[in-house]
């Protein structure tokens, strides 16, 4: 079987063939043996790992260290990962690992007044938004985001890592429950009581008015889709 | 106190944040299969053996077909191997002779799983292959498997996987490692 896939993936370089019409699941069998087919897969995925911990963590630098981690650790499980589960959840379930370690070893969460990057970093960050003229009001968009790090950085983990799954990377509950490891009843209940959370502390803050109608973005677009 | 706040509104209409890759996407792609371009698989394991890792995953003991036989006879043997992040082998063998302790330094070239032998004195030997009487025994199917909690030398918890194969001749040989004996007999093949 091995032996079978080694050959087909030597052929595919002779002949040169497209890894993108590939599918996820068949280069996976073909990353065990081939570092292009990694590199595919690395491509196809590593936009969503980076943006997936910079919203967490609101910080390019580093969630860039992060994601390199996620992907070396990634590589070293990899001889072990089952090929009929999504690459991608994998990864995450990873990357909210790493997080999660972060968090612990740093032990704090940093309360931001601002965004915490570069001139250099700042460029590299955008937002799709739907105001009046059609363009995102880069500086307003960043202070809600940040706003509403600043109120889910309170949380633990735990909650932090539904909410942000479920809302920024708009996983479904069952992917959820595969990152995380948790049953799909302990993710609902998880995420009920994440909001609830948020609620009293979105109360107590003066970042929130009480009408939600200057919140109403309903046409959001996120840049980063899944491949 | 504002009480009509609604959080799922307000998470659904906040815009997120997207970054562009920057140099570090080609760079750490490059790394990565860097890590992985080995002509012989070699290079990769020994990437993918991070120093951490090493000393969790080389725990594997071997106890002689001779030494274990008189063992199971005559003698309770304890044997404990630790592996430090230099390479530096520490084993505790504990007999009706007391408790002894060895330093060996394994062979840095080595990117194998370590075995210890312990001799018909007790010592500890260093060994580059599981014996081949071993692998016989073991794929023919004469064994038990257990598992047991070991600890790693920065103080994992890890689960090892104990092996008491019975060998032809009637003797018992006993492995512990945090992986699949089979996939390990597989892995040395390959190589």
């Amino acid at each position: 079987m091995l032996r079978e896939l080694v050959i087909n993936n030597r052929e595919r370089h002779q002949e040169n063939i497209d890894f993108e019409s590939i599918s996820e699941s068949e280069l996976v069998k073909l990353a065990k043996t081939d570092s292009s087919a990694f590199g595919e897969l690395y491509d196809r995925t590593y936009d969503r790992i980076l943006n997936y911990i910079y919203r967490r963590t609101m910080n390019i630098t580093l969630a860039e260290e992060l994601t390199s981690n996620t992907y070396f650790k990634a590589l070293r499980a990899f001889k072990r990962f089952r090929h009929d589960r999504p690459f991608i959840t994998w990864l995450y379930k990873i990357a909210t690992n790493e997080i999660r370690l972060y968090y612990r070893s740093s032990r704090r969460f940093i309360e931001l007044d601002g965004i915490d990057n570069t001139y250099d970093e700042i460029s590299r960050i955008h937002f799709h938004s739907n105001n009046n003229n059609g363009k995102s009001d880069f500086e307003t968009d960043i202070q809600r985001y940040i706003d509403l790090h600043n109120i889910l950085s309170k949380l633990p983990v735990k909650y932090q890592t539904v909410i942000s799954l479920k809302y920024f990377e708009d996983m479904s509950l069952d992917e959820i429950s595969d990152i995380t490891g948790k049953r799909l009843g302990t993710v609902k209940s998880l995420l009920s009581r994440a909001i609830h959370r948020m609620r009293i502390l979105m109360e107590q803050s003066a970042q929130y008015p009480s009408s939600n109608s200057n919140y109403d973005n309903s046409n959001r677009i996120r840049e980063v889709d899944s491949p | 106190m504002k009480n009509n706040i609604d959080p799922d509104k307000i998470l659904k209409n906040t815009p997120v944040p997207n970054v562009e890759s920057g140099h570090h996407k080609p760079e750490l792609k490059a790394s990565l299969i860097e890590s992985m371009s080995a002509p012989s698989g070699r290079e990769v394991r020994r990437i993918l053996t991070t120093r951490k890792a090493l000393v969790l995953a080389l725990i594997i003991v071997i106890l002689s077909a001779s030494a274990v036989f008189a063992y199971n006879k005559y003698k309770k043997v304890e044997v404990k191997v630790k592996c430090n992040e230099s390479g530096e082998i520490t084993t505790t063998v504990t007999d009706e002779n007391g408790t002894r302790e060895y330093k060996m330094q394994k062979d840095p070239n080595s990117t194998g799983p370590l075995m210890i032998r312990i001799d018909e004195n007790g010592d500890p030997i260093i060994e580059d292959e599981i014996p081949q009487e071993v692998k016989d025994a073991f794929l023919k199917g004469n064994y038990t498997k257990t598992q047991e909690e070991g600890t790693g030398c920065t103080g994992e918890t890890v689960t090892l996987n104990c092996y008491k194969i019975t060998l032809d001749d009637g003797k018992i040989v006993e492995l512990k490692l945090p992986g699949n004996l089979e996939d390990l007999i597989k892995d040395k093949e390959e190589e």
